[in-house]
């Protein structure tokens, strides 16, 4: 985000937790502030007129950080927000992530904010990292379908609200191009990064669910509750 | 799934093999040593 919006001749400002680690950029204001921390927020977004807002990461108080972050946003005067939220997000959502960024979006529409939501489908990016190195996925995907997204796409939309026009109170869904299952993810190899085989996926047992990440899984499967299920690609070299 | 990618910034969004083929760093982690 920073590098597009630095080659597009614009300077935002920065909100770091920790400016050791920020890009070092020309013409990039680079400040240090929390989500739970009030008066560095309002400290950081004095003078601003439209935050980007990004999900802190998973926490148990995630939801009241990132109300603290647009109460803060809103003391200082800020007038408009983008927020980068999550597909389906909904207050009886299942999956918790979503649930969280319902609470968040619900928490600045009653504020006098003018907002954007971008709901973001699970990033591409990540994928290949639920994969343990004992190739397991553990996870309740199950039969579910996604649209994984990658970043640098999410991005160019973001420097395309932030800077256009008309968005205005209006919520995006986006998504990458393909509807895909944990079962059917293109598999990653050496010879052929992208082969389009389907990566097969079996149920392994209980007991492997929980070993050890350096455990070999056996591969049977037994009768079991769903909870008793854990994926594995068949092959992912 | 959505146009928003398309509609935003005028291309279609990247399909997961053309992030993989771009991005090998990607999936390094789970390649034999």
């Amino acid at each position: 985000m920073a590098r597009r919006l630095a080659n597009l001749e614009q300077s935002p400002r920065l909100v770091v937790l920790d400016d050791g680690r920020a890009l070092d950029l020309p013409e990039m204001q680079i400040v240090e502030a929390s989500y739970g921390d009030p008066a560095s927020m309002r400290r950081a977004l004095a003078g601003v007129h439209t935050f980007l807002m990004i999900p802190v990461h998973e926490a148990p108080n995630r939801v009241e950080q990132h109300a603290s972050a647009v109460d803060a946003a809103v003391d200082a005067g800020v007038e408009r927000m983008v927020y980068s939220s999550f597909t389906g997000a909904a207050p009886e959502a299942t999956f918790t992530f979503a649930t969280d960024h319902w609470h968040t979006e619900e928490h600045i529409r009653n504020t006098e904010l003018d907002f954007t939501f971008l709901r973001c489908n699970a990033y591409m990016d990540v994928l290949p990292w639920v994969v343990g190195s004992d190739g397991l996925i553990r996870g309740p995907a199950g039969d579910g379908r996604f649209a994984v997204v990658s970043r640098d796409d999410v991005a160019d939309v973001a420097v395309s609200v932030l800077l256009g026009e008309g968005h205005s109170g209006v919520t995006y869904d986006v998504s990458g191009p393909e509807s895909l299952t944990m079962h059917r993810a293109p598999r990653p190899s050496r010879a052929s990064p992208a082969a389009p085989s389907p990566t097969t996926l079996r149920r392994s047992t209980r007991r492997t669910r929980h070993a050890p990440t350096t455990a070999r899984p056996t591969g049977r499967s037994k009768a079991g509750s769903p909870r008793s299920r854990a994926w594995r690609p068949a092959r992912w070299t | 799934m959505s146009e928003a990618v398309l509609s935003l910034t005028g291309y279609s969004p990247m399909t997961f093999e053309e992030f993989l083929r771009r991005n090998p760093e990607s999936y390094r982690h789970l390649l034999p040593d």
